[in-house]
């Protein structure tokens, strides 16, 4: 197409020097238009100064006639005939082409002069008489020239007009005609432009918007324009074949990455297999380890071998964790791991987690509290096995990182909904706290505040990343607030869905306990908030007062109004301590019958000397559990006599962790692994259950359908028939009446994917146990699924008279200030047949270990060697702590106070005063063991232990 | 501005020259005359064309030296008396002596138009001087150039 040929450069400037030529155009033909108007009222106005100058030159005559040719009528017409003459030039000017012209000069040109000289020989005339014949004929001959004249020259000016109007109109037809080519010509230049520069640009243009929306790059504009838009066009298209090209060239990227990313999951998924199948083939040998030591550390060993089964049953304990953190991170990674939806006790589910770590921080010297808002709902549903695993990371690393101070666990309802309640969850901790760069990468996996942290405190770096995944599979969030060197509080958000029964405590205590007023004394702010919060959720006016002296003014205030029915009073407290303050009130008549509780921490309570004589009713022990509380009040508040009753409340302060009741019966082991039959059988027994082993399903089926049994424990995989077609063919049976009612079924599993615990309760079984288990966890399963009874079935006279015997030489030595003998009512709660040879085993590894220890303290403050000193004396102050050498632990705990300031300044003076005080304790101890041996099985007398000079 | 001027001017001229010739009521002449005829402009052209008569011009010497018959003379008559048949010549005067001396050669008068008593009277005049073939172009000269007959200056 030549037409495209056209740039739009070349388009416009035609059409631009078009329109110029249509504006000169019509232009012209205007300014000749004008000029010809001009020149036609040019020639009427010489025409009608030519017929004026006629007319004038007659009447000039005329006048000559009328005076009889005086002289100035001749001077006169003399100068009219002149001005006459001298219009015949405009007259000539006027006259325009040469048609005109011609017929000008034959016909009017030759009348002009003639007239003209006439009218000069007519003023000439000597005697210009009117009566005069000849003069009259010639004027009348004059006025028939002049009037030829005037009509000629009419004649003449009206062609003159005409022809103007000729020409004007064909002017303006010709203008006309011009105008309308013009506009014929410029619509088709429009139309030219228009498709040389809109078509093409509108095709582009179309063609980039089928490229926007089909993404075709695959699209290419055609090249049939040769101009702008004809570069336009091909620029395009070089950017369509770059994008195409880069398109290419991504997909095969993404394919390439597609395929790496493939490669990689698969490796990752098979990884995870890996894993979870590594973490069955290590639970199996772990438990043999874990339960062997643990059977192990109940014989008798001398103390050298009893540290070493210590340390692998720490060491084991230790690496079962990281087994656990791995396979709880692997099974994340991969996907696999549920969450469940059971119901439980939320309430109960954090104080017991308190209770857990309450004896940890106690021995760190941390105080542990625990603030479950009144408004939490007890009854949720969820997943508590999970949760516990979030909480207990999150305390247990603030119980490691705090070495002062408190440790604060806080349940609040952020948000509550008939169905379900929007939890925060807050642990707050006192300890070194985390610097900002470190807070963000903090919750990633294999990664801990800083490495020197993992060298001081261990870890694998994987539970704060666990409990960031196992938060969000529960549909919340976990974060943290820190300030380096000031504490970190850890927090997470998550939404439990509620119980439809309401799991509240009874609202007869509620409504008995509804008004009564409290009188708080806690030197402790944290305490005192935590105390009125509980108290004002159950509806009771709370006064709180921060010491003794604050609470016995504040007494004496009181009106019978407003006078409080309840104190509950801290052990510790500035100035006046506990006991002091609550004999005080005492003293005062008005406060002689109200009820006291006094609150202490776990391991000074129990066995405080003035216990036994003060005037209180109950005792409870931080961290103090909200049921626990509620309970006490209602009890103290019940009695007659809260004197005769304090004795009876007493066990009420030990913790309920380490008094579990007993339980009794028959069980059967299915366990085709001997390690773990040794191990499950010498659990069972420690724990006074009878049992019986079989290797394999049909065994223990066989044995059923003989003998009757309280529970099984059995394992999945066994040669022959396994657990779940086990418990199938017993379920069957049991069905068919062909086995008694109801016989609860654990499973032992070493899988600990998720699914196991489904496909365990779908076989019929009642829970599960994950290998390896400890004591207390079967203990814990047990006592769920086992008839309770008030005794052990076998061994208590045993146990019993031990009992007694340690606790009459603990009253013998009470005086002996050494030995606190409470210390041990603790070991010698457990339960079973060992609690009392527990004790002597105590007592044994203490009078090995505590000369090893202080000889490690002397040569640490010897040396200087803070830290030694300081991991000594830590080991010293819990083992002594544990026996109830108080002042030993006192003294070590000071010590270890020092060294953790990285000095050993001022330990020498300690150093001497155990040296001082730690036989005196040996030997107490060395008392008890002597009386407790007495009563006992035959036990060989431990030798006396060597003096303490003999080592140093 | 002077061609305005001058046309205004041109313009009342003419107007003045009409209103002058509108002034002029005259009664018609007699429709016969004793002792001449009364010639029809056609007649008057037959005869001038033959020659056979003489053309008496009798209006003003003015209006003769505008234009009059071709070959005509003048007489001029100058006129006083009353436009009527029995008009008193007396107050006229007519000279006589410039007709031809022959009594009976034919003689054409003529003057402006019907109204022209001029004409009229001096063919009275001449009949009574005794020329005996004389005519009389009642119509006038008006009539003559009305039927564009020639005529001379």
């Amino acid at each position: 197409m030549i037409e495209s040929r056209w740039s739009i450069r070349a388009r416009l400037l035609v059409a631009g020097s078009l329109v110029l030529a249509t504006v000169g155009v019509l232009a012209t033909t205007g300014a000749y238009g004008y000029r010809l108007m001009e020149r036609s009222a040019a020639a009427v106005a010489a025409a009608a100064e030519a017929s004026v100058r006629v007319q004038l030159t007659m009447r000039s005559l005329d006048e000559i006639l009328l005076t009889e040719g005086t002289v100035t009528a001749r001077e006169l017409a003399a100068r009219t005939i002149l001005e006459f003459e001298r219009a015949f030039p405009k007259l000539l000017a006027a006259t325009d082409g040469d048609e005109l012209r011609q017929q000008f000069e034959n016909t009017i040109a030759p009348k002009w002069h003639e007239f003209g000289s006439q009218a000069q020989a007519f003023s000439m005339i000597r005697s210009p008489d009117p009566s005069n014949e000849e003069v009259m004929i010639a004027f009348g001959r004059l006025i028939a020239r002049a009037n030829d004249l005037s009509a000629d020259i009419e004649h003449w000016h009206r062609s003159i007009s005409a022809r103007a109007a000729a020409d004007l109109s064909s002017l303006v037809s010709v203008a006309a005609v011009i105008a309308v080519f013009m506009v014929v010509t410029l619509l088709a230049l429009f139309w030219w432009t228009y498709r040389g520069i809109i078509g093409p640009i509108s095709g582009l243009a179309s063609a980039m918007r089928q490229v926007a929306e089909e993404r075709d790059y695959a699209l290419r504009l055609p090249g049939e324009w040769h101009n702008e838009v004809g570069e336009l066009a091909s620029g395009f298209n070089s950017m369509l074949e770059q994008i195409d090209e880069r398109d290419r060239h991504l997909a095969a990227q993404t394919a390439e990455l597609r395929q790496a990313r493939d490669l990689a999951e698969a490796g990752s998924l098979a990884k995870s297999t890996f894993l979870a199948t590594m973490s069955h083939e290590i639970r199996t040998p772990m438990n043999g380890v874990l339960g062997m030591t643990e059977l192990l550390r109940q014989t008798e060993l001398s103390p050298q071998q009893r540290r070493f089964a210590d340390a692998v049953h720490e060491s084991g304990e230790h690496l079962l964790a990281i087994i656990n953190d791995v396979l709880d991170f692997s099974k994340i990674e991969a996907g696999k791991l549920g969450i469940e939806s059971i119901e439980f006790d939320l309430r109960q589910l954090v104080e017991d987690l308190a209770s857990l770590f309450a004896r940890g921080a106690a021995v760190k010297g941390l105080e542990l509290l625990c603030s479950v808002s009144h408004d939490v709902p007890a009854a949720v549903r969820g997943d508590p096995v999970r949760l516990r695993q979030v909480l207990t990371n999150l305390v247990s690393n603030a119980i490691k990182f705090s070495s002062r101070g408190e440790v604060i666990i806080r349940v609040q309802v952020i948000d509550q909904q008939p169905q379900q309640a929007h939890l925060r969850f807050e642990v707050q901790d006192s300890g070194i706290g985390i610097s900002e760069e470190a807070q963000a990468r903090l919750f990633s996996a294999f990664v801990q505040a800083d490495s020197s942290t993992s060298r001081r405190f261990g870890g694998t770096g994987l539970g704060l990343a666990i409990a960031r995944s196992l938060v969000e599979l529960m549909g919340g969030q976990i974060g943290l607030q820190s300030q380096a060197g000031r504490g970190t509080l850890f927090w997470f958000e998550i939404t439990l869905a509620k119980q439809d029964t309401s799991a509240h405590l009874a609202t007869a205590t509620a409504e008995r306990l509804k008004g009564l007023r409290v009188l708080v004394v806690d030197d402790h702010p944290s305490n005192r908030e935590i105390l009125a919060q509980q108290f004002a959720g159950w509806s009771m006016p709370c006064t709180c007062v921060s010491a003794g002296q604050q609470a016995l003014h504040e007494l004496q205030q009181a009106t019978a109004a407003r006078a409080p029915d309840l104190a509950i009073i801290d052990l510790h407290l500035p100035g006046m301590d506990g006991f002091e303050l609550a004999r005080a009130i005492r003293r005062d008549a008005r406060w002689a019958a109200m009820p006291l509780i006094m609150l202490s921490s776990v391991n000074v309570a129990a066995d405080h000397p003035e216990r036994a004589n003060a005037p209180i009713d109950c005792y409870l022990s931080k961290p103090v559990r909200q049921s626990d509380l509620y309970d006490a009040i209602g009890t103290v508040l019940g009695r007659e006599s809260p004197r005769l009753a304090s004795m009876q409340s007493a066990p009420a302060s030990l913790p309920a962790a380490v008094a579990p009741a007993a339980v009794g019966g028959r069980v059967l082991v299915a366990e085709d692994n001997a390690v773990n039959q040794a191990v499950a059988a010498s659990m069972l027994e420690s724990l006074g259950v009878a049992c019986d082993l079989a290797e394999n399903g049909r065994v223990a089926l066989d044995r059923l359908t003989r003998e009757r049994f309280d529970l099984i424990l059995m394992d999945c995989q066994m040669p022959e028939m396994d657990g779940f077609a086990a418990t199938a063919e017993i379920r069957t049976r049991q069905r068919a009446g062909l086995l008694c009612e109801p016989l609860p079924i654990i499973a032992l599993t070493a899988n600990a994917v998720t699914g196991d615990r489904e496909r365990c309760l779908a076989a019929g079984m009642d829970d599960y146990l994950s290998k390896p288990f400890t004591r207390e966890q079967l203990a814990a399963m047990l006592q769920r699924w086992l008839p309770r009874t008030e005794r052990a079935p076998a061994g208590t006279p045993a146990g019993l008279s031990t009992l007694a015997a340690i606790a009459g030489a603990a009253v013998v030595s009470g005086t002996d200030e050494a030995i606190n003998p409470r210390a041990l009512d603790a070991i010698r709660q457990l339960p079973g047949p060992n609690g009392a040879r527990l004790v002597e085993r105590v007592i044994d590894a203490y009078l090995t270990d505590a000369e090893i220890r202080f000889a490690q303290l002397a040569a640490a403050v010897g040396t200087g060697d803070a830290a030694g000193l300081r991991q000594a004396a830590h080991s010293l102050k819990s083992s002594s702590a544990n026996v109830g050498a108080e002042h030993v632990a006192g003294l070590c705990r000071e010590l270890e106070m020092i060294a953790r300031r990285g000095s050993v300044e001022g330990a020498e003076t300690l150093l001497s005063d155990i040296e001082t005080q730690l036989p005196r304790a040996l030997a107490s101890l060395q008392a008890m063991l002597g009386g407790a041996a007495g009563g006992t099985s035959g036990k060989p007398q431990r030798p006396a232990p060597v003096p303490l000079g003999d080592t140093g | 501005m002077s061609i305005r001027l001058l046309l205004t001017f041109a313009t009342i001229l003419a107007l003045a020259c009409t209103a002058v010739a509108a002034s002029e009521t005259r009664p018609q002449t007699p429709t016969s005359i004793s002792g001449a005829r009364i010639l029809t402009v056609d007649q008057a052209r037959a005869l001038l064309d033959q020659k056979a008569a003489t053309f008496v011009d009798v209006r003003s010497p003015l209006n003769f030296g505008k234009s009059h018959l071709p070959g005509a003379i003048l007489v001029a008559y100058k006129e006083k008396s009353d436009y009527a048949v029995g008009f008193d010549p007396a107050q006229d005067r007519f000279d006589l002596g410039l007709l031809p001396a022959d009594k009976s050669a034919a003689i054409v008068f003529y003057s402006d138009g019907t109204t022209g008593w001029k004409s009229y009277k001096a063919a009275v005049l001449a009949v009574r001087a005794g020329h005996r073939t004389v005519f009389w172009m009642r119509d006038g000269f008006a009539a003559w150039t009305a039927a564009k007959l020639p005529s001379e200056q």
